[in-house]
């Protein structure tokens, strides 16, 4: 094993605290990396079944209502609503860790198009966040909310929830989202 | 998709491309086809990035996203475009934009699904080329730079073979039902017939002729034939150099 694999695998695996940039997680499943690709570009795309018409997420092979195996990746309105909120205190990947020193991580669990999903809160662009005595206060279940996907600094498509008067249709909006939350 | 093998093809939105796209869908590859517009039917395989490939860094910016996103073990290089000029009024500009297009976007994007090709032991790269990089009149920038193709093909063959990759071209004729030949030649008109009796098959080409030759070239099963030049051209290259 040459010294470039032993770095990359102290840095990766062994001593990840040494890593100067670390990055958010990049693993996904082979279908996973499909929903990366097909949201490289649009504000929410998601699979949806030719036969039936139900939208299916997370990405999958079959429909999730008729199995049905022809799932196309189709434009989604991204409103939704808020199910329920948490803040991460504790996490294993050295990239949350240091994000976690600073301040907790928001997180939520949304539904979007009748599906459930657990997106990145971007908890500023909510007003009355800072105020609140916590998360759960500021935005209760019911409360809504918008949806987009944008690749962060491992090229993967991450879900991120804003409030619903933020405009996310352009790119550069979006990335601004994203590099403000330091997925970038 | 998991186990499809996926394929990067540029300009799959219309003309040739989108017929090459259609048939490998149908072939049972999964595609990812950068184009400036999304291809105009959805299939649950097909992935539509728009991008313009003249832009140095987004093509550079999209390649690691493939890259990242998929184990890619086919590159498809058909996006192109003519700029027609007598040498006289030749632009610079044109050059440049079409080396970009033609030669530089292959190479940013071979790049980056090397890696993957090369882990696998598998790899197939076809390059649309033209006939016209034989020579032929108000084609000085868009002739040279699908020669250069050739010449890239020839080297990339050698330089891969024995990562069991192969690197060929096709060198498509006059092909109807595209963007570039509907704005040379109208359709109907004499000069549409004219250009038919000129060639040896006594008929101006589809989409598919080339979507074969290229389906040919991807196959697994063809791994003996590297480095080639195919033209289909219905004989019209015959008579000129050959290559």
């Amino acid at each position: 094993m040459g010294s470039k694999h032993i770095k990359r695998r102290l840095l990766t695996y062994e001593k990840p605290w040494i890593r100067q940039n670390p990055k958010p997680p990049k693993a996904r499943t082979l279908i996973g990396e499909s929903f990366s690709a097909a949201n490289y570009q649009g504000v929410l795309k998601l699979q949806h079944c030719d036969e039936c018409h139900t939208v299916n997420y997370p990405s999958r092979e079959r429909c999730l209502n008729c199995l049905g195996d022809k799932l196309l990746w189709r434009d989604t309105p991204n409103e939704g609503i808020i199910l329920s909120t948490s803040e991460l205190h504790h996490s294993q990947w050295e990239f949350f860790k240091r994000k976690i020193n600073n301040a907790p991580w928001p997180i939520a669990t949304v539904q979007v198009a009748g599906q459930c999903m657990f997106v990145h809160l971007a908890a500023y662009t909510f007003q009355g966040v800072e105020n609140a005595a916590s998360l759960a206060e500021a935005l209760p279940k019911g409360s809504p909310i918008k949806v987009f996907t944008q690749s962060d600094a491992t090229y993967k498509s991450v879900l991120v929830a804003v409030s619903t008067d933020t405009d996310v249709r352009q790119v550069s909006q979006r990335v601004a989202i994203i590099e403000k939350l330091g997925l970038r | 998709m998991s186990e499809k093998q996926t394929i990067v093809l540029t300009g799959g939105s219309t003309g040739i491309g989108k017929s090459i796209c259609e048939r490998l869908l149908n072939e049972g590859y999964a595609v990812v086809n950068l184009s400036r517009r999304a291809a105009p039917f959805e299939h649950a395989d097909l992935y539509n990035i728009e991008i313009d490939l003249s832009d140095r860094s987004a093509v550079q910016v999209v390649a690691k996203s493939i890259a990242s996103n998929f184990k890619v073990t086919g590159f498809i290089h058909n996006a192109g475009l003519i700029r027609a000029n007598l040498l006289e009024d030749v632009e610079l500009e044109d050059l440049d934009y079409l080396t970009q297009v033609h030669l530089g976007s292959a190479i940013a994007l071979t790049q980056a699904l090397l890696p993957n090709m090369k882990r696998e032991g598998y790899g197939r790269i076809v390059m649309i080329s033209s006939r016209a990089a034989l020579g032929l009149q108000t084609r000085t920038s868009y002739s040279a730079t699908k020669s250069g193709m050739i010449a890239m093909a020839r080297t990339w063959a050698l330089e891969l073979g024995e990562h069991g990759i192969t690197v060929n071209v096709v060198a498509p004729g006059p092909i109807e039902a595209t963007e570039m030949f509907d704005k040379v030649v109208e359709d109907g008109s004499d000069t549409k017939q004219a250009l038919a009796q000129s060639i040896p098959v006594k008929r101006i080409g589809r989409p598919d002729d080339v979507a074969r030759a290229v389906s040919f070239f991807m196959h697994s099963d063809n791994s003996f034939v590297t480095g080639q030049t195919l033209m289909v051209c219905g004989g019209s290259s015959l008579g000129s150099v050959a290559l």
